[in-house]
């Protein structure tokens, strides 16, 4: 039973050069071929169990109408608290976007601001021709569960910069996704061998410490290594993944992972379109499901079971892991060395 | 066959210069191998040697040819191997022939191994014929590469050839009937026979390359190794086609194998002498020596669960190669694995690669070393392979270094860059000599040490790969050596200890420190990298501590790529050696070989 559903739109203005997702930009819209092959999608490989959360990420999810939003979700059996989250790009809403996702089935958005200053957002590749805070107001006269997307370690910031940041955001909002900038494969940043100076790991390290605290202050809890929210406003989509619980992924360049495969959707939406839509289908070994697990599951504050073979590395480390009520689970610091720790930990 | 019609002769040639072919091509025209069969260098059996285009060995084979007098003769090629590493080998297999074809590269010149193969050959009493072979190449200088031949045999003739059209061949096997002496031996002596070679086969036990100085042989024969003082009953006696064919028995002068159930390697060795148990020599053949390693490192598993598997692979090449040695030893560092004792670098190259290619065993090498005689404060004398056996400094009143007698042949332009190298490596002219207007000799003293670390490729580097080098150990001399240690954390790693002159030390300890700040990922900790004379730190760098370690983002569709990711990372953790708490990566005591001299 897959209880999780992730729809990709891989539609955007323009690309970011930060950005490893698949996307396509050059696009004001989705188009109705593409929400159409996702029609199909759905009719081929969801057999009609109660969804528990759906995602629409992207790309740029709000580039879709109210209208596709409400044809995708009307194909969905949604159970009664199902959570439905849409990603928002600032510069694609309106008070009328909103109010046609609220009434489509819509109860949770998230704002990619990434940053108040817009010229750091130029150095990412990213441009901005609207005050996020106004977008903010109008999402909050809408939705009472509104988060916002943020990024650090962005190029020539100073460690004073992030407390500003992070005083600007508005009150009513329940949750922060907070990313460091990384330099991933297939990224303009990484193809273009763009100059960006990355900001030293010891800043950086800085610069979490400080995200962690002032949020905190602010009552936003850390409940993952970027993800921090108001009590009771965890994302349960992305609890879903670090719960390591299957999800039926659709779009083109989406993932799923049920009864231990992992499918993957072609990256390409005119043969997304044409009906060739998984790329490939592998099986996933006990073993790699196992690192899986234990990967995903260190990222969040519950951690994972507790297994005698652990004992070396909980001792190897330990101020990086403790042990808590039968679970695993790093510690604030832990969360800085996630990768160092899950290495050692993976068969 | 009647001793008169048996010519024995070996090729004496640079690598590259067209030994194989050659051979291949005597082969072919002689009829031995049918030319459907021949594949390209067909004696070189070794994979690593076809591969590598070096040539260690050449299989030993008999020709039949009738010559232009109408007689038939019977040619054995004995062949030396190409490196001055294998210097005894060579002697051995030179005294078994009576004459030795020089084969020297038209577009090249000679180079110094050959040089050293000469003189050799020449110590041996061989007839030498000159062979210049690539004629047909556009480059090829045939008087000009003749003036230096001539410059070291006098006034010769030569054989313009071309290897691989096979102009010129005929010619070859003409000079040989004609200019190589048959051999002098006594067919009613008793018998003496010069091992040359040996090969071990699992199934048969060791086959024994022979040439039958004086008397015969036979098969059901009970023989004696004089040296080694052991006793075998002939099952099997033949010649080499280059397959081997039985016949029952060698006559005086002929070349030939012979099997007898012999299980040990160690009682066959080379340069000894066969004779027969009940009719025994009164003397055996001069030139006997027991081989001698001159190079030492330590071999380590990358796995400790390889190091059963490590030792079988020694013990496997050990069967074939009896100058190899090994005897187990364990670092803190590195923990269980073997020293190993090698006749020269090329030697302990070639083992390393055979480990890892035909055993498939990962393993780690420290950097290699020489044989230190030290005097201690109290008189006693020590001999140390290893410098982590060094004892304390104070105690040690005196440290000798064997020293290298070493020829370097190249063109007069890098003279300048090659003598700084030489300075550099304190090495001490002796004299230069020019070989021809464009090509000079270079005579030095080197000490081994320094020939060992690195000097090969920097030489070869400076002079654009065409300076050649040779080299013989000389004798031992005092020196003021020191042993430098290297430190993590205030923890001496023992694979990283090295001896070297005191005023070297510096810059090579701070060398190999920078180099392991760069190669030692960071860790949870800061670690120093210290390098020290004693207890005093000469140099100091610092590594600092890994502030993060994390992938920022981890959803639903970077689960399969995030997890391939950290598995590398666990693979890369499981190719580094926990050295107290510190990991550190292979790559970093195999770096260590190559840290160049500033100065």
């Amino acid at each position: 039973m897959v209880s999780h559903l992730y729809l990709h739109i891989p539609y955007c203005t323009t690309k970011c050069d930060y950005c490893d997702f698949y996307s396509v930009a050059g696009n004001k819209e989705v188009s109705d071929e593409y929400v159409y092959a996702m029609f199909e999608e759905i009719k081929d490989r969801y057999n009609g169990d109660k969804v528990d959360t759906v995602f629409f990420g992207g790309g740029t999810p709000s580039l879709l109408s109210g209208r596709q939003v409400s044809r995708i979700l009307g194909t969905l059996n949604l159970s009664v608290f199902c959570e439905v989250t849409i990603e928002c790009n600032p510069e694609t809403i309106n008070l009328e976007k909103m109010r046609a996702f609220k009434s489509a089935g819509v109860n949770r958005i998230s704002i990619g601001v990434q940053s108040f200053d817009d010229a750091k957002l130029k150095a990412i590749g990213r441009y901005r021709a609207c005050n996020p805070l106004e977008k903010f107001d109008m999402a909050l006269s809408v939705f009472d569960n509104v988060g916002i997307d943020l990024m650090y370690a962005l190029p020539g910031q100073k460690l004073s910069e992030i407390r500003d940041e992070i005083s600007r955001i508005p009150e009513q909002v329940k949750h922060v996704s907070y990313y460091s900038l990384t330099l991933e494969e297939g990224t303009n940043f990484y193809e273009r061998n763009k100059r960006i100076h990355p900001i030293p790991d010891d800043l950086q390290a800085d610069m979490a410490e400080i995200i962690v605290k002032q949020l905190h202050e602010k009552g936003l809890n850390r409940y993952e290594i970027s993800n921090y929210s108001k009590v009771g406003y965890e994302c349960k989509h992305n609890l879903a993944y670090w719960n390591y619980e299957d999800y039926l992924g659709i779009g083109a360049g989406a993932a799923s992972t049920i009864k231990g495969s992992r499918i993957e959707n072609v990256q390409d939406i005119q043969k997304y379109i044409r009906g060739n839509k998984v790329a490939s289908d592998y099986k996933l070994s006990e073993e790699e499901r196992e690192n899986e697990r234990i990967m995903m599951g260190l990222r969040t504050v519950y951690g994972i079971l507790w297994e005698e073979r652990y004992a070396g590395v909980l001792q190897k480390y330990p101020d990086l892991l403790s042990l808590k009520e039968g679970r695993i689970v790093l510690t604030d610091k832990g969360f800085q060395f996630h990768d160092t720790i899950v290495s050692e930990l993976m068969l | 066959m009647d001793q008169k019609y048996i010519r024995n002769f070996s090729i004496i040639a640079h690598i590259d210069h067209g030994k194989s072919t050659l051979a291949d091509r005597l082969l072919e025209v002689t009829g031995t191998i049918d030319k459907r069969d021949m594949k390209k260098q067909i004696l070189d059996s070794m994979e690593l040697e076809q591969e590598r285009g070096i040539t260690i060995k050449l299989q030993p084979a008999r020709m039949m040819y009738t010559a232009e007098d109408g007689n038939e003769y019977m040619l054995n090629l004995i062949d030396t191997p190409g490196h001055v590493d294998f210097t005894y080998e060579v002697s051995r297999s030179l005294a078994a022939c009576e004459g030795a074809l020089l084969v020297v590269d038209a577009t090249q010149g000679i180079e110094a191994q050959t040089l050293a193969n000469i003189y050799l050959a020449i110590e041996n009493n061989l007839t030498i014929l000159p062979v210049i072979n690539k004629i047909d190449l556009p480059a090829a200088e045939p008087e000009k590469v003749m003036k230096e031949v001539e410059s070291i045999l006098g006034p010769s003739d030569y054989i313009p050839v071309s290897a691989k059209t096979g102009e010129g061949i005929k010619n070859v096997l003409e000079a040989i009937v004609n200019f190589v002496p048959p051999p002098r031996g006594d067919v009613n002596k008793p018998l003496k026979a010069l091992v040359f070679d040996s090969y071990f086969d699992s199934y048969r036990g060791v086959e024994v390359m022979i040439r039958v100085i004086d008397g015969s042989i036979k098969e059901g024969q009970k023989i004696k190794f004089m040296q080694t003082d052991s006793e075998y009953d002939i099952t099997e006696i033949g010649y080499f086609k280059p397959n081997q064919i039985k016949t029952g028995f060698l006559n005086t002068g002929e070349v030939g194998y012979l099997i007898g159930n012999i299980k040990n390697i160690e009682n066959v060795k080379i340069g000894d002498t066969v004779t027969l148990a009940d009719n025994q020599a009164d003397e055996a053949l001069p030139g006997y020596k027991e081989p001698q390693s001159m190079v030492f490192c330590g071999l380590y598993p990358v796995s400790s669960d390889d190091y059963e598997d490590l030792r079988d692979a020694l013990q496997k090449l050990k069967l074939n190669d009896s100058s190899l040695r090994f005897e187990p030893e364990t670092s803190k560092a590195l923990g269980f694995g073997f020293r190993c004792g090698f006749l020269g670098l090329l030697h302990m190259e070639i083992i390393k690669e055979r480990i890892e290619r035909e055993f498939n065993i990962d393993m780690i090498a420290t950097s290699p070393g020489v044989v230190y005689h030290l005097t201690l404060a109290n008189g006693d004398k020590l001999i140390i392979d290893n410098p982590a056996n060094y004892p304390d400094r104070g105690n040690v009143e005196r440290i000798e270094e064997p020293v290298a007698k070493a020829n370097i042949i190249l063109p007069n332009e890098f003279v300048g860059g090659v003598m700084d190298l030489c300075n550099k490596k304190r090495g001490k002219l002796d004299h230069m000599e020019y070989l021809t207007e464009a090509r000079v000799m270079l005579h030095y003293r080197l000490p081994l040490n320094e020939i060992v670390v690195d000097f090969f490729g920097q030489l070869k580097s400076i002079s654009k790969g065409y300076a050649s080098l040779d080299y013989e150990l000389a004798g031992y001399e005092e020196a003021e050596l020191v042993k430098v240690d290297i430190l993590l954390k205030s923890e001496i790693v023992d694979a990283f200890s090295f001896i070297c002159h005191k005023d070297h030390a510096y810059y090579r300890g701070r060398a190999i420190v920078k180099k392991l700040r760069e190669l030692i990922p960071m860790q949870m900790f800061e670690i120093p990298v210290q390098a020290s004379i004693g207890s005093k730190i000469i140099s100091r760098e610092t590594i600092k501590a890994m502030r993060k370690n994390v992938l920022a983002k981890c959803y639903g569709g970077d689960i399969s790529r995030k997890r391939k990711l950290l598995e590398k990372q666990k693979e890369g953790k499981k190719r580094m050696k926990s050295v107290g708490s510190v990991d550190i990566p292979d790559e970093a005591f195999m770096s260590i070989l190559s840290i160049e001299d500033e100065k």
